[in-house]
């Protein structure tokens, strides 16, 4: 074709067509997933920097393959033909739910902010954002950060007005 | 991907018309066309090439009109001249002359006005019919041309790469006037300005008598 009549009929007809169907899975709160200050490398105001040390792993690279085969099976249920699987490579960031790094538990030891999103060891800092949420679900996050912060400012302003904190 | 990023800096972008209201009046003035224009961007023998051309590409056939039907010349010389990036235009005035010198030179004649619809078509046979491995040894040199241009180097222009990339924006840009056309947009392709409906399963003949939707 490329040009004259065929081309010209071809161009005003629906060419071919696809679907894609995408996964979103849940990436584990590992507590060898990580962030943290290096003081070797400065920023233009001499502040650390920040290093991110995080990863997917077997879990979620299970899932992946999970999902794939999920996904197949539900096209091919709904009638669909030539599927076809894919598993681009993925790294954590990519999926830009931003979350993490100030992990919210009961014991100091192993979290950094109380179920007020209060630091454990520094009662009037609370962390309000997403840092408080390790495990990054497979929806969108930011409601629950908005209900969470909600929830611990009503907590920071009682504690405030029985002079708590 | 990586590999022909110098391609995109030197003007081969040009092809997909975007709705503009410089655009929408080019439309506008085309249809008045009397016949009679002065080409603003293509000097007139690039003019009457490219609507040799593009009669080639889109020619007139019993149920459809062809791009010179529509004036698509007067509207892509505008296009030109009123929408195109710097970078287009300086592509497009280095290129035009090596295609009309190509289409000369391969039908062995010395004047356009001798130019017959077969020498366009075997002109358009050689580049957008070439074959695959052709075609990428086009694109790659023309890459080479534009990263050595990048660094300032000045080399020949490979003309047969540029004359191919000329072609090709000269058929992307037509396609897409054609498809924007009043006449294309209204009349031929499924037109339905303001969509109020949704059917989750019905045949294409029944949705659009066969056509393509307008206004994608
Ligand atoms: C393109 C995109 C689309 C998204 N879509 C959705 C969606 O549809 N639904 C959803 O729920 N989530 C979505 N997300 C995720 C969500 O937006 C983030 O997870 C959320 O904004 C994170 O909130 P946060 O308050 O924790 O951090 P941020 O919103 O990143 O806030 C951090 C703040 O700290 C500031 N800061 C950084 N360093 C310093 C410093 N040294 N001093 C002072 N301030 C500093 C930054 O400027 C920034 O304002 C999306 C994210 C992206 C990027």
């Amino acid at each position: 074709m490329a040009y004259g009549p065929e081309f010209k009929e071809s161009i005003l007809n629906p060419g071919g067509w696809t679907i894609g169907l995408n996964g979103f899975g849940e990436v584990l709160p590992y507590h060898e997933n990580k962030m943290t200050l290096d003081y070797d490398k400065l920023d233009q105001w001499g502040l650390p920097t920040v290093t991110f040390d995080a990863t997917i792993r077997e879990n979620e690279l299970n899932m992946r393959k999970d999902m794939q085969i999920q996904a197949m099976e539900m096209l091919d249920n709904a009638g669909f033909k030539n599927i076809s699987g894919y598993d681009n490579e993925y790294h954590l960031g990519l999926g830009i739910h931003e979350m993490g790094t100030a992990r919210m538990g009961r014991d100091p030891k192993t979290s950094v902010l109380n179920g007020n999103n209060q630091l454990h060891e520094v009662p009037n800092v609370f962390v309000t954002d997403g840092a408080a949420m390790t495990s990054s679900g497979n929806v969108n996050p930011s409601l629950t950060y908005m209900a969470l912060t909600a929830r611990a400012v009503d907590f920071a302003v009682r504690e405030l007005k029985k002079m708590n904190l | 991907m990586q590999r022909r990023t110098a391609l995109k800096n030197i003007g081969l972008s040009f092809g997909a018309v975007a709705l503009s209201s410089t655009v929408v009046s080019l439309f506008e003035s085309c249809q008045t066309g009397e016949g009679v224009w002065t080409p603003k961007f293509f000097t007139s023998q690039q003019a009457d090439l490219v609507s040799k051309i593009i009669d080639v590409i889109l020619p007139t056939t019993d149920n459809t009109p062809g791009a010179n039907d529509l004036n698509l010349t007067q509207f892509m010389d505008g296009y030109m001249a009123l929408v195109s990036s710097p970078e287009d235009k300086e592509f497009a005035k280095m290129s035009l002359p090596i295609v009309s010198k190509l289409t000369l030179e391969g039908a062995g004649k010395e004047k356009f006005s001798e130019l017959t619809n077969e020498d366009i078509d075997a002109l358009l046979n050689r580049f957008l019919r070439a074959d695959k491995a052709t075609q990428e040894s086009r694109w790659d040199t023309l890459n080479a041309w534009a990263e050595a241009k990048e660094k300032g180097e000045t080399n020949a222009v490979p003309e047969k790469a540029a004359a191919h990339s000329m072609i090709n924006s000269l058929r992307s840009l037509a396609v897409s006037a054609f498809k924007n056309s009043e006449v294309i947009g209204e009349t031929v392709l499924a037109y339905a300005p303001v969509p109020g409906e949704q059917k989750g399963c019905v045949s294409i003949e029944e949705a659009t008598g066969g056509r393509a939707w307008s206004l994608y």
